[in-house]
């Protein structure tokens, strides 16, 4: 059992010298992940993972924000993901933004639109918000193609980023990414554990009490979206950087959902399980893609869905497996892999009774 | 004394149902006020008119003089009426701590950007986080929740979720509270230490209390005055005693006497 001593304890961000010490072992894993990796793979692709990675863990702590905590849905995300791309891109090749000024703009830019979409969703709930958010998504990347301005339906090239005069590598990109990433995680833990995240799980529990203590509805649920749309936004950025060129064909419905899957999968109202639930999904999504080179099954595979399927029908294979994974985890685990985290900690603590 | 709370002529109606019509009444400050009636005599309607869950379609609310019969729930909180449900309504997924804590959301000023970035013990949202934990700590002491502090609320038997709901709206530090039926699903024991909170809650903490009750031993023993409803309409309103005695109440509760009679 532990002890406190203190009120602060329970809202200080390392609650307990265990997790103090997980942390910074995950931290010192990050700085050194670029070094462990290339002995065994190409260190461009095992860190375009990396940052792939890191983008969607923002994306799914924002979109968690606001599912898991707040209780509302969004199939829309993509909109705020292709907004602050664009936003992102724009100034540094208009303007010659510096990227530490523009990323923040577009992840404002990103939150006033959060802002905009969280109107309706005052009056709409559930499947009905769903539907709303998801005209949304849509409406924002066809806009989006149709402007010129946005290099329309071509894309844009996202310009080499520099610091200071010199260009950025690879890997000073992938520590960037990192350091926003983390800042970014540990912004959102102290939020949801202060009085505006407080608001937010009450609106989601019980709206109607929520407001009857003073909670301003209105408010708290446009917020929810803007902070959300903020992750969102910055996450965006930092895409179109990793990818090196963006298209608003890419930002489609399935992108969000993916990114509801991720929250789902992960856990919902569990920044942690945002953070491996993106994990999971972007890696499989990725080694799903070579399911022939597996060892055993590979070969079969490929027979099967050439007999079954289209002659190219491996990549369906590839997504229905990603498929069953996600509906036997939600299927066994509802809580996801968070609370397969929690279950595993329980055991452990009280083992062996 | 003065009133604290003034009903003139609310009335609303559901459909064809007038669930209330023209019912007036007036609290006074440091009392404890009960709304008695059948079910679906209008009790749970008025405490929704007066905390503006629902618009009424006629008549005033005044507290402590002031209009604010059409103000939203949130702007009714702030100006210090809290409420508890009848069918509890508290955060299922939040510790009793924080349900206690979000009680204090008015009282607290942190916003997103200071919330997301404190970083030391002595940064201004941590600062004010510690400072109204120690006033939750308080009601967690006056109400005895100490054993249900960090549980989810889900897991606490009925009668404590219904403490912890009276505990959420006591953090809210009101001038008024109205309690619907605080004392459903609790034994014999809990009510009486419930009678004995309510009379504290008005003592120490000089709060005035509306309770919509069904117990009728609780009220009778606490009350200060009776408001007796009756089909969305005042049947009665007086001291205990009158209102125990009054015929149109026991008409109300038991039936008319000619009719017993008869059959």
């Amino acid at each position: 059992m532990d002890i406190k001593r203190d009120y602060y304890e329970d809202i200080e961000l390392f609650r307990s010298g265990t997790i103090l010490v997980w942390s910074i072992l995950f931290l010192i894993f990050l700085a050194i992940f670029p070094w462990l990796i290339q002995k065994y793979h190409p260190l461009g692709f095992s860190i375009y993972i990396a940052n792939l990675i890191a983008v969607h863990a923002i994306v799914a702590i924002g979109l968690n924000i606001l599912v898991g905590y707040t209780g509302q849905i969004s199939l829309g995300h993509a909109g705020f993901f292709a907004i602050g791309a664009f936003t992102t891109v724009i100034p540094i090749l208009k303007w010659d933004f510096p990227l530490f000024i523009a990323l923040p703009i577009a992840g404002f830019i990103s939150s006033i639109f959060g802002f905009i979409l969280g109107l309706p969703a005052l009056r709409l709930k559930g499947p009905y918000l769903a539907i709303a958010t998801l005209g949304f998504g849509m409406t924002i990347t066809t806009i989006i193609k149709h402007m010129e301005f946005f290099g329309g339906r071509m894309g844009l090239q996202a310009p080499k980023l520099e610091f200071l005069g010199t260009p950025l590598k690879d890997i000073h990109f992938y520590y960037l990414i990192m350091a926003i990433a983390v800042l970014m995680t540990i912004g959102a833990i102290k939020l949801m554990r202060t009085r505006v995240g407080r608001a937010f799980i009450a609106i989601r529990d019980s709206d109607i009490a929520a407001e009857a203590m003073g909670v301003n509805l209105t408010y708290y649920k446009t917020l929810s979206f803007a902070v959300s749309a903020f992750y969102t936004g910055v996450a965006g950025g930092l895409y179109a950087f990793i990818l090196g060129f963006i298209n608003p064909e890419s930002f489609h419905l399935i992108m969000s959902i993916t990114f509801l899957a991720m929250v789902v999968v992960g856990g919902l109202g569990s920044i942690m399980g945002s953070i491996t639930g993106a994990a999971l999904m972007t890696y499989l999504d990725i080694k799903l893609q070579a399911i022939q080179d597996l060892p055993a099954f590979g070969s079969a595979l490929v027979v099967f869905s050439q007999k079954y399927m289209s002659v190219s029908g491996i990549s369906n294979i590839a997504v229905i497996v990603y498929g069953l994974i996600m509906i036997l985890i939600v299927l066994f685990e509802p809580l996801g892999i968070f609370g397969f985290w929690i279950r595993t900690k329980k055991y452990w603590k009280t083992w062996p009774f | 004394m003065g009133s604290i709370l003034k009903v003139e002529d609310l009335s609303i109606s559901f459909g064809g149902i007038k669930a209330l019509n023209q019912v007036s009444f007036e609290v006074e400050k440091g009392m404890i006020y009960s709304i008695i009636g059948p079910n679906g005599a209008g009790k749970t309607t008025i405490f929704n008119c007066i905390s503006g869950i629902y618009r009424p379609d006629g008549g005033r609310i005044f507290f402590n003089g002031e209009e604010i019969t059409y103000l939203k729930p949130y702007q009714i909180a702030r100006k210090g009426i809290a409420r508890t449900f009848q069918n509890i309504e508290l955060f299922s997924h939040m510790t009793t701590m924080d349900n206690l804590m979000l009680g204090r959301h008015l009282h607290m000023k942190t916003g997103v950007w200071r919330g997301a970035t404190f970083i030391y013990k002595n940064s201004k949202a941590a600062k004010e986080e510690v400072a109204h934990r120690r006033k939750v700590e308080e009601i967690i002491d006056f109400l005895e929740l100490q054993s249900a502090r960090n549980h989810f609320v889900v897991n606490l038997p009925y009668g404590t979720r219904k403490l912890v709901e009276l505990g959420r709206a006591l953090a809210l530090e009101p001038e008024l509270i109205l309690l619907d039926e605080p004392s459903a699903g609790m034994n014999m024991e809990e009510k009486g230490d419930l009678m004995f909170s309510i009379q504290d809650i008005r003592d120490d903490l000089g709060i005035t209390v509306i309770l919509v009750e069904h117990d009728m031993n609780l009220i009778m023993d606490i009350s200060d005055r009776i408001l007796a409803l009756n089909y969305g309409t005042k049947i009665a309103e007086g001291l205990p005693e009158e209102i125990q005695k009054h015929p149109e109440v026991l008409k109300a509760y038991l039936g008319e006497e000619e009719k017993v009679a008869q059959s």
